[in-house]
């Protein structure tokens, strides 16, 4: 089921507004409270919807996907 | 004596919601409308949580003067082929416009005309029309809801429903950040948590939760057996929405035309079972061809912004689009016009047995959107409200509607909330975080693939057998034993756990009712008997957990009380 080859979060941009991790429905971002930046804590399950990114005021995010999507071995 | 108190913090409304995307939402705010005091519970965030802010094309739509009964009509013989509850589709296509306007006035941005009326775009074909909706619409009844005063709590995951006697009295979940346990008590509890989907299709990423807990209190499912396909690229996984006719095989026969023949306006069992055949042929590659699309599909595929002068997309949408086309560009070179295809399983697979008013068959509990698709009967054979572009939007806000007013009806109805047993609760919170206590156990994500590989196969989901579907079966029951050995590292880990066990209970259900209909009827094909059989099996599969076992039944449909009967 892992469809992104990985997440990066540009610590340098990152504002800490978490909108990016309240986009997220399958809880792959989380929120440093530590150092008040976003960070893909399970990248595995995420589905690149790309809403993250989409929310991120300043273009923190980058979303690598990886294809083809493996779920298509179940199909024959 | 024990108290709730002892196992958690203690939350109390009128109506708990359970889910807040494209059903919970209206459902949270039609009951506070109604006067109750309502809790909205989500395990991300309420606005962009759930399917719908990864869709928002258009919606199926009923105008004011719409010809109603010929709508019923037309999904009865066509898409639901007579195994709908006749009198549950008509009230609620009823219920369409008024939903409609009420989606306007809870800030959702749809299609105007110059006015800033309602306007709506007619169908190449079908008896409906369709109408345009904004990609956060969600997120814009989100602020409704709060305005209004539902209280929302956030990345919740909700696990079992609570019961006093025989009646559901709220439901307990717990905190995925910091693994909090809460106890939800409520004089109705509606459900609204988007089916299952298996994590096949990319995106659509619901994994059951509402069939699991309305199973495991006691209600009822309906129509199992049948699971909803699309037709999908194969280089990315994801559906190509609205490219239904335009597939072809290698000899550039359509495949469409070659096995859908009635007036169909969206993806099919037929389509898909033809596809299937295309492949025993040898006639791959299949491919979808863009070029072939003519203009009148272009408003339910809306490539334009606007048609007629009319808002057909939204520039949340159109951002959005171009962000993942440009994403496709940049790793592999794009789709393309030719784009090669196959099908995936969209799941959508809600089973909740509801009545008109989205009633589940238990007492306090009711259901609605894509966790009813299947239950409610609405569609019939057709899971979710298939054939109509667009129709799971519309069935989703038109059923949280009617059945969030209902429950906050019968909520201001009753006096006091019987508290259920403290006992019950602690046993049920030792249960579901016992998975953190395993150290060497088996990681969530393996069981969930070894569930993909059980229930994903073709001849599980679409053509099949009694050994297929008893192979499956067995695997499933395998996988059943061995996740009791599943581990959680923390609660992301253990929200997967319960994931886990909300899909295998889908996937159960699914395969076990499809053994039980000997008959081939819209997405369910059994190769053993492969016609359509309206003498013997104008009969509902239901299925219901007995001594701790999912067990199945059939139920005649009351078809001599409804309007449409088949004439074969």
């Amino acid at each position: 089921m892992v469809r992104v080859e990985n997440i990066t979060v540009d610590e340098e941009k990152c504002v800490g507004c978490k909108q990016c991790v309240r986009s997220c429905p399958v809880d792959v971002l989380r929120f440093d409270e530590k150092k008040k930046k976003a960070y893909a804590a399970y990248a595995t399950e995420c589905e690149w919807c790309l809403i993250c990114e989409e929310h991120c005021p300043v273009g923190a995010l980058h979303v690598q996907p990886k294809i083809p999507t493996p779920v298509f071995e179940y199909l024959r | 004596m024990k108290k709730l108190e002892d196992f958690g913090t203690v939350f109390t409304s009128d109506v708990l919601v359970i889910g807040g995307g494209m059903a919970g939402l209206p459902a949270a705010i039609s009951a506070k409308e109604r006067g109750a005091d309502v809790l909205l519970v989500d395990k991300a965030y309420v606005g962009l949580a759930g399917q719908s802010p990864r869709g928002g094309n258009g919606m199926m739509a009923l105008p004011k003067e719409a010809d109603i009964e010929k709508y019923v009509a037309y999904i009865t013989e066509y898409t639901g082929k007579y195994l709908n509850d006749q009198d549950a589709l008509r009230n609620y296509a009823k219920n369409i416009y008024p939903t409609i306007v009420k989606l306007k006035e809870w800030g959702v941005d749809l299609t105007t005309d110059a006015n800033g009326d309602l306007a709506f775009f007619d169908n190449p074909v079908g008896a409906w029309s369709q109408i345009g909706i904004n990609l956060y619409a969600t997120d814009n009844m989100r602020k409704t809801a709060e305005k209004k005063g539902v209280r929302i709590q956030n990345h919740t995951n909700m696990v079992a429903l609570i019961k006093t006697d025989d009646r559901v009295t709220g439901a307990v979940g717990y905190d995925i950040l910091d693994g909090s346990f809460y106890i939800f008590k409520a004089k109705t509890v509606v459900l609204a948590c988007g089916a299952c989907n298996f994590r096949a299709a990319r995106m659509f990423t619901n994994s059951g939760e509402g069939n699991t807990m309305a199973l495991n209190a006691g209600a009822q499912m309906r129509n199992g057996e049948f699971v909803f396909m699309e037709v999908a690229a194969s280089a990315t996984g994801e559906t190509i929405h609205g490219c239904q006719r335009y597939v072809y095989n290698k000899n550039g026969e359509n495949i469409w035309d070659k096995y859908v023949h009635y007036d169909a306006q969206d993806v099919s069992g037929e389509l898909i079972l033809g596809i299937i055949n295309e492949y025993k042929l040898g006639n791959e590659p299949i491919y979808m061809n863009l070029d072939e699309m003519n203009d009148a599909f272009k408003v339910i595929n809306a490539s334009d912004e606007y048609i007629d002068g009319k808002r057909r997309v939204f520039p949340d949408k159109v951002s959005w689009m171009k962000r993942i086309v440009a994403r496709e560009n940049e790793v592999f070179g794009g789709l393309g016009r030719k784009i090669p295809a196959k099908f995936t399983l969209h799941g959508n697979a809600g089973f909740i047995r509801v009545d008109q008013q989205f009633r589940t068959t238990v007492p306090g509990l009711y259901a609605v959107g894509l966790d009813t698709g299947n239950g409610s009967a609405i569609t019939g054979a057709a899971p979710q409200p298939a054939g109509q572009r667009g129709g799971p939007f519309m069935y989703c806000t038109t059923t949280g509607r009617i059945g969030g007013t209902n429950a906050a009806a019968e909520a201001l109805d009753m006096k006091a909330i019987p508290d259920a047993a403290a006992d019950t609760v602690e046993a049920l919170k030792t249960r579901f975080f016992s998975y953190l206590d395993n150290k060497d156990g088996v990681d969530p994500r393996e069981i969930i693939t070894k569930i993909q590989d059980a229930a994903l196969p073709i001849d599980v989901t679409i053509r099949k057998n009694e050994t297929t579907l008893k192979e499956a079966l067995e695997k499933i029951l395998e996988i059943k034993e061995e996740m009791k050995n599943m581990k959680a590292k923390d609660f992301h880990d253990l929200k997967l756990c319960h994931e886990a066990e909300t899909m295998i209970t889908s996937c159960e259900i699914m395969i076990r009712s499809s053994l039980m209909r000997k008959e081939s009827r819209s997405f369910h094909f059994r190769e053993e008997y492969p016609e359509t059989n309206n003498k013997e099996w104008l009969k509902w599969v239901i299925a219901e957990k007995k001594n701790g076992e999912i067990v199945t039944f059939t139920e005649d449909i009351p078809i001599q009380n409804y309007k449409y009967q088949p004439t074969v």
